[in-house]
């Protein structure tokens, strides 16, 4: 048996998959999930979901933080932007890194600061998840 | 009475613009699906986020300035969103009026008011009364296409401003969409997060058996974390809505401005018939006096 892997973005149901295990980048550690877990709702890191599938397939998802909602039979994934690890480039996240440092360089206000930060820390996941 | 030639030009003016209403109309149906099949897909993610704030608040005695507010209603904002062009019937005018007479209540009641008008529309229908107090206006958010990352920037602007201590309570007005002919203009409640909806939607999570949530890393960080992100879906939300309401009022709009025109060419071109049977029927009894005269 296994459980409905979904994942959700604001713009998109972005994918259902019948997984047999989800790892899912918890907020205090990566958590993983089978059928049957306890009903948990965790928020995220920015980093990689992978799932199995029940037909064998691996299959990975970047996720820039978001929650997961967790039952027994179902874990959902809510997160503001997903990209398929497969879609996801070292140029890309590299760029994105340059872009955070730039933006962290040139924030003025404590605001500003806080969302180059923000986005400094998903930057660094991401290249970590192309090299991984 | 108007020459024969200016019923014929007029004709074929108001036959142009039938044509240009009736394309408009066509446009306006193929974007209003597109703006549906938006809001269909953007659907889940709301309804998940809301169901998990409603849980996560009602079992939550935090004090976060977003769930609880400041603790004062001196300064209220007013977030309008409108269309940025017109042609679309009272869509606009609607959104507007809505957004006047919620301004006037406050001032009557005492409070200070700012607009933070999204559309050019409604900002350009307000300067004149209410100039002073838009303190931001954006634009142009459909082009080349709505998406989660403006609404989401939206809201990043709108909580920066809360956190300076700009206004204590901020409210959203929006078209709902109900069908191409109906659309609801609609106040919500975006901070504080608006608790009588929310009581509802707890009652409703506790009957669900998913009620009984571990929370990591708790429950009022998750809370904290998931409060300012409500704001940016419940914008993405409500201008999602209004991006369909407004295609669709565009679109009876225009279906009607195409069947009037119709009308009017019939009308004219009655006219126009008569007209001509009437200088022909002249012309005809002056040869026929003028060969009796002989």
């Amino acid at each position: 048996m296994a459980l409905t892997f979904e994942l959700v973005t604001p713009e998109a149901s972005a994918a259902t998959i019948n997984a047999t295990m989800v790892v899912v980048p918890g907020a205090e550690g990566d958590m993983g999930v089978l059928e049957d877990h306890a009903p948990t709702v965790s928020s995220l890191r920015p980093g990689v979901v992978s799932v199995n599938g029940t037909d064998g397939g691996d299959t990975g998802y970047f996720v820039a933080g978001g929650f997961a909602e967790i039952t027994g039979e179902r874990c959902v994934i809510l997160a503001e932007s997903a990209t398929a690890l497969s879609d996801l480039t070292a140029e890309a996240a590299q760029a994105a890194m340059t872009e955070a440092k730039a933006a962290l360089d040139t924030a003025t206000s404590e605001g500003e600061k806080n969302a180059a930060e923000r986005k400094l820390a998903i930057a660094e996941a991401m290249v970590e998840a192309v090299a991984g | 009475m108007a020459s024969l030639k200016d019923l014929r030009d007029r004709i074929g003016s108001v036959k142009n613009t039938r044509k240009i209403t009736s394309a408009m109309k066509m446009v306006a149906a193929a974007k209003l699906r597109r703006a549906q099949e938006q809001a269909e897909a953007s659907r889940p993610y709301a309804e998940r986020m809301e169901r998990m704030l409603s849980d996560l608040a009602a079992r939550s005695s935090s004090d976060l300035p977003l769930l609880a507010g400041t603790g004062q209603s001196e300064t209220h904002m007013i977030i309008l969103a409108t269309a940025d062009r017109g042609l679309c019937g009272g869509f606009n005018a609607n959104l507007v009026k809505e957004a006047r007479r919620m301004t006037q209540e406050l001032q009557a009641a005492g409070k200070r008011v700012k607009l933070y008008c999204i559309g050019k529309k409604g900002a350009q229908a307000l300067k004149r009364e209410f100039g002073d107090l838009i303190i931001k206006q954006v634009a142009d958010l459909d082009k080349p296409a709505l998406s989660y990352d403006k609404a989401s920037a939206i809201a990043d602007d709108i909580l920066t401003m809360f956190d300076d201590g700009a206004f204590d309570a901020a409210t959203l007005i929006y078209a709902q969409f109900q069908s191409a002919i109906s659309q609801i203009v609609t106040r919500q409640q975006l901070i504080p997060f608006a608790v009588e909806a929310e009581a509802d939607a707890g009652a409703e999570a506790v009957e669900d058996d998913d009620s009984a949530y571990e929370f990591e890393p708790s429950e009022d960080v998750i809370l904290a974390e998931l409060l300012p992100r409500n704001v940016g879906v419940q914008v993405f939300k409500a201008l999602l809505e209004n991006a369909a309401s407004e295609q669709g009022a565009r679109m009876t709009a225009m279906d009607n401005a195409t069947r009037n025109a119709g009308e009017m060419i019939n009308q004219l071109t009655l006219l126009y018939n008569r007209s001509r049977q009437a200088a022909i029927t002249k012309e005809l009894i002056e040869i026929v006096s003028g060969a009796e005269a002989l």
